[in-house]
């Protein structure tokens, strides 16, 4: 998958060093890989399918995502990943009913968050 | 900066390797040898031949944990001492504590600030070098008869051998500086001091000497197992233990317990001519919510306490 990165570059890694500049596209790639999972497992969820599962795969997702967004530029990102990550760790540790429930009603709309945010690096219009 | 350092950093995240090798290249250092799992880094280590200075280690991995492959490092005797720097994000902070208890030396939080990597790849620097100049030493020491020639100070917080319950009195600080002011505050400190361990350093050889710290960290190991704890050799015949503040010590049956663990070592030292093993307990101290510096200012007040100084007169003994 290739991108066209110069408007998201503009602006944005301003104060980053100049290698994430050199490697930002295969970060891009990486993130729209992990952006489709993270609507596989979310679609999943929708569709009634195994909760703590998604819950696991969302939170692993943000996990990556966390881990490196800033060091692009992508503060922002990196935040709402956090959010998302956390909200996934407290939640699996539910039991199932009340797991489910949180899934839905906490984690879901941190989740859109964050697809917008993937949506504002990835689907920048040229 | 060390350009000769060999790093291996383990992280199941290819960007994440992209970004550490980057800003690792550009600080000075090698390039790091990068692994995807816990299992390709424990095979790669599991070969004494292959060196590596120090390691970096993801502790939320799939498959075996970070933490669970730092426990399993140190079960490596070839690894005792390789510095392990766990990796985190905000919010994995929760597991630092597991991974310090089983041997990490330091953390590092993601994502990774340039400065922040280059001060704690700093830390891990003259940690290797150090640990260099005591392996040097130790082998000095047992090739040569001029032994009180070579060695450390008695201030030094060296690593003691053979003692798997103690941790390097750096990462005791690391661990405590990654709490927070109010989970510091959870937690207490406790200093032992081995009475006339001035004297022993300056009778015994420093493997002699480090032998006897040693036994006595065992010793304190084996009386605070029904604890949560960590204990570090501080230098000067002193050791402090962290304990939460939850379970409150009974001080008595500490210096009980401890005066009958060390009871075991008497026959030796009696054989070696050497004075019985004696142990001072200090008082227990915490960190103030509100006082700066409470790291340094709990631990040193912990040995303020069993040296008898800044007020602190409670004080037991044991041996």
């Amino acid at each position: 998958m290739q991108h066209d990165t110069r408007l998201v570059m503009t602006g944005v890694l301003g104060e980053v060093n100049s290698w994430a500049e050199s490697i930002l596209p295969q970060f891009l790639d990486m993130t729209a890989g992990r952006q489709i999972e993270l609507d596989v497992a979310r679609f999943s969820l929708l569709s009634g399918g195994d909760a703590f599962e998604a819950v696991q795969d969302i939170g692993r997702m943000a996990h990556k995502i966390a881990g490196t967004a800033a060091s692009f530029g992508f503060a922002a990102l990196g935040d709402q990943a956090q959010e998302v990550e956390g909200l996934c760790l407290r939640i699996e540790r539910m039991p199932p009913a009340a797991l489910a429930t949180a899934a839905h009603s906490e984690m879901l709309p941190a989740l859109e968050r964050l697809m917008l945010e993937l949506d504002l690096i990835l689907v920048t219009p040229l | 900066m060390s350009s000769s350092m060999r790093y291996l950093a383990v992280d199941d995240d290819p960007a994440f390797h992209f970004v550490l090798t980057k800003t690792m290249t550009h600080l000075g250092y090698q390039a790091p040898v990068c692994v995807m799992s816990a299992d390709e880094a424990l095979a790669w280590l599991a070969d004494p031949q292959e060196h590596f200075d120090a390691i970096l280690l993801d502790i939320q991995m799939p498959g075996t944990s970070g933490i669970e492959a730092c426990r399993l490092i140190r079960d490596m005797p070839h690894r005792r001492d390789t510095p392990i720097m766990m990796i985190t994000t905000m919010n994995g902070r929760e597991y630092v504590d597991q991974a310090f208890a089983y041997g990490a030396t330091d953390y590092l939080t993601k994502p990774i600030n340039r400065i922040e990597l280059q001060a704690r790849l700093g830390m891990l620097d003259r940690l290797v070098k150090e640990q260099a100049h005591l392996r040097s030493l130790q082998f000095a020491m047992e090739s040569m008869d001029d032994m009180q020639s070579f060695g450390f100070a008695f201030e030094d917080a060296v690593a003691l051998p053979k003692c798997g319950s103690l941790i390097e009195y750096l990462a005791l600080e690391n661990h405590l500086l990654t709490l927070s002011r109010l989970k510091l505050h959870a937690h207490t400190a406790l200093a032992f001091q081995v009475v006339g361990s001035g004297s022993l350093f300056k009778r015994l050889d420093r493997v002699a000497f480090l032998d006897c710290m040693a036994d006595v960290g065992s010793a304190i190991a084996a009386c605070l197992k029904r604890q949560t704890f960590l204990l570090a050799y501080a230098g000067s015949g002193e050791f402090v233990a962290v304990l939460n503040r939850t379970e409150p010590v009974d001080m008595l049956e500490l210096e009980n317990e401890l005066a009958s663990e060390l009871m075991v070592y008497d026959a030796v030292y009696e054989s070696l001519g050497l004075p019985m093993l004696q142990v001072r307990i200090g008082a227990t101290v915490h960190s103030g919510l509100f006082s700066t510096s409470a790291v340094k200012t709990m631990l040193g007040r912990a040995r303020a306490a069993v040296r008898g100084q800044s007020g602190y007169q409670m004080q037991y003994l044991a041996g």
